[in-house]
């Protein structure tokens, strides 16, 4: 299989090879965009439309000292975030699946500083709210980190923002879920 | 789904023409925001180099060491310099963050950095005389004058005791005059409560606390020293 940069390389000579990078990324992003809570299915195919053509007109632009998954989700983020504004809406109801609240659940548990969840850990529509009820700057770093799975630096590299900022705003979103958490009954071990 | 949207695409790609924006477009930008910083920072050294010019011409004229008030002591920091710090550190923050990686580094290290080099190069540029420079180049700028303290306007205040000039030639033993800067004539008396004082030399720039005695509209020096020149 072809490397994101060689994928890139190839793109750059010959359009069609652009549409390698679509349908490798096209289920991340599509998800990664839902759960910044682009709740709209239409909203979704246009925006990942913008993010594509986007990626494609600055391919030339690529550091391939990041990772060219974080270009892509940085991309992403900020289509996203310009489509709410355009549209003057705060991001709609999360669609966070069942296994979505179980795998965040299970990496909250991971973190050290976060005691493990009890029983009510499966209620995947409460946390959903919890979840699109932070601010959305706690909101959008949580799901970087604990639904897509990324590491500080990436996270630092999609939001461009220092990696201390990262791990700041990871332990005060942490905390307001917790909070939150504890305030509608889904108490902590 | 993925064939669908790589297919929309690649229709769009084809349809509007699109093509990669060329790398040099790029370059440019980035180009442009180093270039921005780096003017920043020689903005910012120039500042911090005439700053402490004036701290230091201040200090030589003997000002630091006798301020009339809180007021002249406050009028003597030079604000104006210190506020374009500001605005380059301010400026070369908001263009590094635009730089590639600048997002990468925390706001405390760049202003840091971005002060500390222009204190380096500030003084290096004061050693060699642009801080003078920089200050004689505003000093026929109205809003600038105004707003930076004037060494010599403030040994020209015989009325709280300190004044300033060329000293004129045919004195006596106690008694001289000298033309101050601002071209007026002043008479002049060495106080008889301070030992040691005697009439300086024809034609020395000298400046001199006392007080001003209105009745016989005469300075009373209780001490003269030798005018500093700029360096």
């Amino acid at each position: 299989m072809e490397t994101d940069q060689e994928l890139v390389a190839a793109a750059l000579g010959d359009k069609q090879a652009f549409s390698e990078i679509v349908q490798r990324y096209e289920a991340p992003l599509r998800r990664y965009v839902r759960r910044l809570g682009c709740a709209d299915e239409n909203d979704t195919d246009d925006v990942l439309q913008e993010i594509f053509i986007k990626v494609f007109k600055n391919l030339n632009d690529y550091d391939p000292d990041m990772k060219f998954s974080s270009w892509l989700y940085r991309i992403a983020h900020n289509e996203t975030i310009s489509l709410f504004r355009k549209k003057s809406v705060r991001p709609g109801v999360l669609t966070l699946s069942a296994e979505d609240a179980e795998g965040f659940f299970a990496q909250l548990a991971d973190e050290q500083d976060f005691v493990e969840l009890a029983h009510e850990r499966d209620d995947a529509r409460r946390l959903r709210d919890l979840l699109a009820d932070l601010e959305p700057r706690y909101r959008e770093i949580l799901v970087l980190r604990f639904l897509e799975e990324k590491s500080y630096t990436e996270i630092s590299d999609i939001l461009k923002i220092p990696q201390g900022t990262v791990a700041t705003l990871i332990a005060r979103g942490k905390q307001r879920l917790r909070t939150a958490l504890e305030a509608n009954g889904m108490h902590p071990l | 789904m993925n064939e669908q949207l790589s297919h929309k695409i690649q229709k769009r790609i084809n349809a509007d023409d699109i093509t990669p924006l060329p790398r040099w477009r790029f370059l440019l930008l980035r180009g442009s925001f180093w270039l921005l910083t780096g003017l920043s920072i020689l903005v910012g050294s120039i500042a911090v180099g005439t700053t402490l010019f004036l701290f230091a011409d201040d200090r030589r004229h003997g000002l630091w060491a006798t301020p009339h008030g809180v007021a002249e002591f406050l009028s003597m920091i030079p604000f104006v310099w210190l506020l374009v710090l500001v605005l380059c550190v301010a400026l070369g923050e908001m263009s590094i963050r635009h730089t590639r990686q600048g997002y990468r580094y925390q706001l405390r290290t760049i202003v840091s950095l971005s002060i500390l080099l222009s204190v380096i190069f500030g003084s290096l540029l004061n050693y060699t005389g642009i801080g003078r420079r920089t200050h004689e180049l505003f000093r026929g700028v109205p809003f600038y004058r105004s707003a930076t303290y004037d060494s010599r306007a403030a040994w020209n205040r015989p009325g709280i005791g300190r004044l300033a000039g060329v000293v004129l030639p045919a004195g006596s033993d106690a008694t001289f005059s000298v033309i101050d800067f601002g071209g007026r004539v002043w008479k002049v008396r060495l106080a008889t409560s301070t030992s040691g004082l005697s009439v300086p030399e024809a034609s020395s720039t000298v400046r001199m606390s006392g007080m001003f005695d209105p009745a016989s509209g005469t300075f009373i020096a209780r001490s003269i020293h030798v005018w500093e020149r700029e360096q």
